[in-house]
């Protein structure tokens, strides 16, 4: 085993080298010209795509040269079972992808933090291990797509595209990636077996198969809806791409102006001043609320959606301050000379941010170089010459401040569950926290919340909420507007509720659900695995429609019942079969074709080979 | 028999007396009056000039003279870009010292070794003496709101500071009163738990007194030499006292004040705490305006009032003859008067005047009386920056002091300018009140009104109680009286009395105004159609208590009430924001409630980053009248605030005003607008009424 073991290491190992030489030289190349710990989520996603698909190409390799007959009946006849060739072969290859891939990430953390006064954090330190899981990942996946049977091999794919989709956080992203390797490291044991072609022996082996085999095939549905789709905006009848969007539909509401929203939200109202208010509307410049936070960071969290949020530059004392995890502060450096230029934390004491800040950009009215931050639900003043952060809004506890927006000489603050709105005096200058003069909650969940815009009346605010952000999928809520007024004294008057059509078909909203919800429901789980909820991000999903129910279930027992001709034409013991065809009946259409594509029915096995007496 | 009790009789002879003066009074005032008029209508009539020889900038700003008076700086404006220049005043061509600043003021060190350029951010020291170290004084403005508050008056190169530190740092005595030297060396002269608002040193350059905000009080305190404050006066209900930064003779504190009084004056505090005025308005009406200080003792040496007829006055012997020799050149000028060091330095004299368009700069030689002009960098249009002349003196209009009685028998004052060699009882009438309201007209040049007499409208514009200059109980006498009551009355009765005297055909009457100026337009069109047959409201809140409530909730309310705050200061001119009946009432009586009373053109003019004035409500008032269906237009800036600064959004005022009142009063018609005019007016105009439509 050790022999080959090394064997397996010298073969590889100039690869390896390079490779590694390639990655280090290209790592170091940006990490002069940027901080690598502080990019954007796409650009590790990018970096994680390099390291499966090196992976992969290695696995795809290094078994694919084993895998003619002979050599793989050469590779197997030694004295050894099974698992401990495989084990030496896959451990020397995790151990090349370990030198090419996590080594310079380790080495380039190492510069980071021993050379510069960048902020490394322990979440840091753990980049290398997860490049070496993925491109593990990714190596297996290479493996079972070579060793598996050619007609469902691809499934172990699907692994690789939950690491790319999962929203897991933190250190619990390892742990993720660690059950995938292991899970596909169960498929390349189960798969690394005499005769390839065969399918899995083993009730386990064949659970640890089928399951992934079976997202896949889910998968390859979604992915042939998404071509379809695809065809469709090509045609140029797509809801999302026609000139003219369907009348009184979602899509119709996200491309008007915020004026023409609030205007057609105020077509909807009978309240006596709505015919004061639309001429107001007409003559006003609509002022949309924004947010600055689109996904609530999590403490020790690997990457995060707007890492750009996570550092400022103060220009005034060119200062650049990036967040610590670790030491729960703004770490800065100087912008000349890259040397350390102290810390900024709360107060005059620095005391540590109750939860991960983000910067928010400034104020009208902030001295130059300053700014806002946000950490929870507090809103801090950046106070670039007291190199402190005050805390000058604080919300209700449970609140997560999304945002603020100035508007007019007041200040509209966004959380998860409603706007507040602050005077703006002694908002840029003074010390003491702020108090809200009208509170307005958000009527409806903030992750189905598309756009916000109000104009100023005399006696305070009218404000449009559209919901539609997942109106063209299940799990949004069903698309409506609702106007409001909160007058000065902090009253709240509904306007007017107007409900917008559905732009799309039942069966295309709920496309990921019918084809099979108990994989819908895995997938879910799967890609939810570890992660905490975002209040931001919550929806409100609108009740399923009937027809859809029915056609899912029909779906199911069709599934079901096909798979009783079809179980009785493959070579299956009767416990295999029946748990087949009830597979079929829960899971449904996936189920009923990995069972075609892992077991080829009788008339098509392929024929065993028969011994014929050699001619005389 | 039963008799009158004496008391009734003495009373009754006051009431005569006082009757019998009124009446004196206002004989005078229609005779000098009708003097005026005349003399205006023999001069030859003016051209027609083109509107863009009204929208001129000046091309030179913050003119100083060194405490020597040897050299003269002052701020070249050239497109936009601020540059300072310096010159002997012995002669010889000027010399630039900066190609560029952001500065908006510039003034002399006390020793004049030194130029200090303030800007909103920074004040930076200039060495004009060759000894180098020009550089960065102090950062200003930012968390701590620092200013500067004088140029040391004693030492020879520092300046005085105030500033705010940030509760955390304060230890509960956040102001702090400091002397910067030019080197950007801080010395703490005295830090308080409440606000600073004035201070002033003695001869040998100790910190004196002090002034703190105490509640709605401003208290001025001796500071003794241990540094302990003892109080030596206290100016409540608005009384206004401001110490001048040295002490008088035998330590006593100087200031203007109008303590114990009503008009603003020169005072002196003495050791008992007794005020003594030492100079107030010799005609009796005016607050004390212009003040100029010996550069070398930091004692005032001339007093100016301004808000009338402007008047100047030495307060030494030689400085009393020098201003009889000035104002003997430049007579009916208002002057800016710098004084040299010693009686071998020459004065700066800066001429003013409403007829005159750019400001004209005189060097004064007190020994041998000679005048010589300098400075003459004229005028630059605003849209193009090309240099201009000024238009002829003959060819603009003088203001013309008017007085009148208001119906409750206050005397009220205003300037009326007429077009020259025009029979002014034919003319349309145009009313223009100031803004504020706790402003006032002064005279001096002003382009709208000129440009509007040049098209031939009669221009009145009256200073309505609640202005300022006029003394305390001029600005209180309104009462807070701000809605459709007594000082919109002073307004109408102003107008009326005018047409009585023959000045403005009572058919042709319109109203225009910005700011308080808007909202009395509004007022004037809303309440008084009859009267007023169009309106010009240039940023007008209308809702004046709404507006009130709503800049007290914004950063504004600390720039328009440096001291006392801002809602104190609204309670005391009987304006309580939370004075719930009050505010209905002005709110009952507003435009904004009334608009279905409002049936004459109007146009309105507003900006949308206002911070003085909410777009909301111009807004809000507009589409009530647009949905009433009447003759309204809009016109909305977005980018602009209170004050539009664009020179394409200056000329766009002047076209609107002009093609209004020409449709409504019978003016000339306007020339036609350029293309830029036409796009800034299409990207701007929200509603056209049928004046703009061209209905």
């Amino acid at each position: 085993m050790r022999d080959l073991f090394k064997a397996e290491l010298l073969r590889f190992r100039g690869w390896a080298i390079a490779g590694a030489a390639l990655h280090l030289l290209v790592l170091g190349f940006l990490a002069r010209v940027v901080d690598l710990a502080q990019q954007p989520l796409l650009v590790y996603r990018v970096f994680g795509g390099v390291y499966a698909l090196a992976g992969l190409l290695l696995g795809l390799y290094q078994m694919g040269s084993y895998r003619r007959p002979n050599v793989w009946l050469n590779l197997l006849h030694r004295p050894l079972p099974d698992w401990r060739i495989a084990a030496a072969l896959l451990g020397a290859g995790i151990l090349l992808l370990a030198v090419a891939a996590a080594l310079p990430v380790l080495l380039i953390a190492g510069y980071q933090a021993g050379m510069t006064a960048r902020v490394v954090d322990l979440r840091h330190w753990l980049f290398p291990l997860a490049a070496l899981l993925i491109a593990a990942c990714g190596y297996l996946a290479g493996a079972f797509c070579m060793l598996g049977g050619r007609r469902y091999s691809a499934c172990a794919l699907v692994f690789l595209a939950l690491l790319a989709v999962s929203q897991a956080t933190g250190p619990r992203v390892l742990l993720l990636q660690a059950i995938a390797l292991l899970w596909l490291a169960a498929m390349v044991l189960a798969a690394f077996k005499p005769d390839l072609s065969a399918p899995p022996r083993s009730p386990a082996a064949t659970a640890v198969t089928a399951l992934p085999l079976q997202m896949g095939v889910y998968s390859l549905m979604l992915l042939l809806g998404f071509g379809m789709e695809m065809l469709w905006i090509m045609q140029g009848t797509h809801p999302n791409n026609t000139g003219v969007p369907p009348p009184g539909g979602h899509n119709e509401t996200e491309r008007m102006t915020p004026q023409q929203r609030m205007l057609a939200g105020l077509a909807a109202s009978r309240a006596p001043q709505a015919p004061l208010w639309r001429e107001q509307v007409a003559l006003s410049e609509v002022q949309p609320i924004g947010v600055q936070v689109v996904a609530t960071p999590v403490r020790n969290e690997l990457t995060h959606a707007a890492a750009e949020q996570t550092e400022f530059d103060d220009d005034e004392r060119r200062v650049r301050w990036v967040f610590s995890h670790d030491r729960m502060r703004f770490e800065g450096y100087r912008l000349t000379d890259g040397r350390r230029a102290g810390e900024l934390g709360v107060g005059g004491g620095d005391a540590p941010f109750p939860a991960p800040a983000q910067a928010a950009g400034g104020l009208p009215g902030l001295p130059k170089g300053d700014g806002t931050l946000v950490a929870g639900n507090v809103l801090y003043r950046y106070d670039g010459a007291a190199g402190q952060a005050l805390p000058r809004i604080v919300l209700p506890a449970g609140e997560i401040l999304a945002g603020v927006t100035p508007v007019g000489e007041s200040l509209v603050v966004t959380s998860d569950r409603a706007l507040y709105f602050f005077d703006g005096r002694d908002a840029a200058t003074g010390d003491a926290l702020l108090r809200p003069r009208q509170r307005l909650p958000i009527p409806g969940r903030s992750g189905d919340l598309r756009s916000v815009e109000l104009i100023e009346l005399v006696d305070g605010y009218l404000v449009s909420f559209s919901f539609t952000s997942y109106a063209h999928e299940l799990t949004g809520a069903t698309p409506y507007q609702n106007v409001l007024w909160v007058d000065d004294g902090g009253r709240v008057t509904p306007v007017a509720h107007r409900a917008m059509a559905y732009d799309y078909s039942a069966p295309y909203r709920y496309k990921a659900w019918w084809p099979s919800p108990a994989l819908y429901a895995l997938r879910v789980g799967a890609i939810g695995l570890f992660a905490p909820a975002d209040p931001l991000q919550a929806t409100a999903p609108a009740p399923m429609p009937r027809g859809i129910q029915v056609f899912a279930g029909a779906l199911m027992l069709l599934s079901l019942l096909a798979a009783i001709p079809m179980s009785l034409r493959r070579a299956l013991s009767t416990p295999a079969r029946m748990a087949w065809v009830l597979a079929c009946g829960v899971i449904g259409l996936p189920a009923l074709a990995s069972l075609w594509l892992l077991y080829p029915a009788r008339g098509q096995a392929e024929p065993q080979r028969q011994l014929q007496p050699a001619a005389a | 028999m039963s008799t009158f009790p004496k008391c009734v009789g003495t009373l009754c002879a006051v009431a005569l007396a006082l009757a019998t003066a009124a009446a004196r009074a206002g004989a005078a005032d229609d005779a000098a009056l009708r003097l005026a008029v005349a003399a205006e209508r023999a001069r030859a009539p003016a051209p027609r000039f083109p509107r863009s020889a009204f929208l001129v900038d000046r091309a030179i700003d913050s003119v100083s003279l060194s405490p020597d008076g040897r050299r003269l700086a002052w701020l070249r404006v050239q497109d936009g870009r601020r540059s300072v220049w310096l010159q002997s005043t012995a002669g010889g061509a000027p010399r630039q010292l900066l190609s560029q600043t952001d500065a908006r003021q510039a003034y002399w060190s006390h020793d004049g070794r030194w130029l200090l350029l303030e800007s909103p951010r920074q004040l930076f020291a200039l060495a004009v003496d060759g000894q180098g170290g020009s550089g960065i004084v102090s950062t200003l403005g930012g968390r701590e709101r620092r200013e500067v508050r004088a140029v040391d008056p004693l030492r020879p190169a520092a300046a005085i500071l105030l500033e705010r530190l940030p509760d955390a740092d304060a230890q509960g005595q956040p102001w702090r009163l400091l002397r910067v030297d030019m080197h950007g060396e801080r010395t703490l002269l005295h830090r308080d738990a409440h606000r600073l608002a004035g201070f002033a040193f003695d001869p040998d350059g100790r910190l004196a007194f002090v002034e703190r905000v105490e509640g709605d009080a401003l208290a001025i305190h001796r500071v003794d030499a241990a540094g302990r404050l003892h109080e030596a006066l206290r100016c409540t209900r608005l009384e206004r006292c401001s110490p001048l930064p040295v002490t008088g003779a035998g330590g006593d504190l100087l200031l203007r004040s109008d303590r114990d009084g009503n008009l603003l004056r020169l005072a002196r505090l003495d050791a008992h705490g007794t005020l003594h005025t030492l100079l107030a308005d010799p005609a009796g009406e005016a607050d004390l305006d212009t003040l100029a200080l010996d550069p070398d003792s930091g004692q005032p040496l001339v007093a100016g009032w301004r808000s009338g007829t402007a008047t100047d006055r030495g307060l030494t012997a030689a400085a009393q003859r020098a201003v009889e020799a000035i104002a003997q050149r430049f007579p009916r000028r208002m002057l800016d008067i710098q004084a040299g060091r010693g009686p071998q330095a020459p004065w700066l004299v800066g001429e003013r005047g409403p007829t005159l368009q750019a400001a004209r700069w005189h060097l004064y030689d007190p020994r041998s009386g000679r005048f010589r002009q300098v400075l003459d960098e004229g005028l630059r249009q605003q849209r193009s920056g090309k240099p201009l002349a000024p238009l002829p003196e003959s060819a603009l209009a003088p203001k013309i002091p008017v007085a009148w009685e208001a119906s409750d028998g206050m005397r009220l004052h205003g300037f009326v300018l007429l077009p020259p060699g025009a029979d002014p009882a034919t003319r349309p009438l145009v009313v223009v009140p100031h803004g504020g309201p706790w402003n006032h007209d002064r005279p001096d040049y002003g382009s709208i009104a000129q440009f509007l007499v040049n098209r031939g409208y009669a221009v009145f514009q009256p200073q309505f109680r609640g202005s300022t200059g006029y003394g305390r109980d001029y600005v209180l006498a309104a009462r807070g009286d701000f809605g459709n009551g007594r000082v919109q009355q002073d307004i109408v009765e102003g107008t009326r009395y005018l047409l009585a005297q023959g000045i403005g055909d009572a058919r042709r009457v319109g109203i225009a105004g910005a700011s308080f100026g808007g909202y009395a337009t509004l007022l004037g069109v809303t309440f008084e159609p009859e009267l007023f047959k169009v309106g010009v409201a240039i940023v007008p809140p209308p809702d004046f208590g709404l507006d009130l409530r709503w800049v007290s909730r914004s950063d504004e309310a600390l720039n328009l009430s440096r001291y006392i705050p801002f809602e104190a200061r609204l309670r005391m001119m009987s304006l309580d924001l939370d004075d719930v009946a009050a505010m209905a009432r002005l709110h009952a009586q507003s435009p904004l409630a009334n608009a279905d009373r409002m049936t004459r053109p109007l146009l309105l003019i507003a900006g949308g980053a206002d911070h003085r004035v909410a777009i909301r409500g111009v807004l809000g008032y507009a589409a009530q009248l647009k949905l009433l269906g009447r003759d309204v237009s809009l016109l909305v800036d977005a980018e602009a605030g209170h004050t539009n600064e664009d020179p394409l959004a200056k000329e766009a005022i002047f076209y609107l005003t002009e093609r209004m009142l020409q449709r409504h009063l019978g003016g000339p018609a306007p020339d036609a607008p350029d293309a830029l005019l036409r796009g800034y007016l299409e990207r701007n105009l929200r509603l056209a009424g049928k004046d703009l439509r061209g209905e």
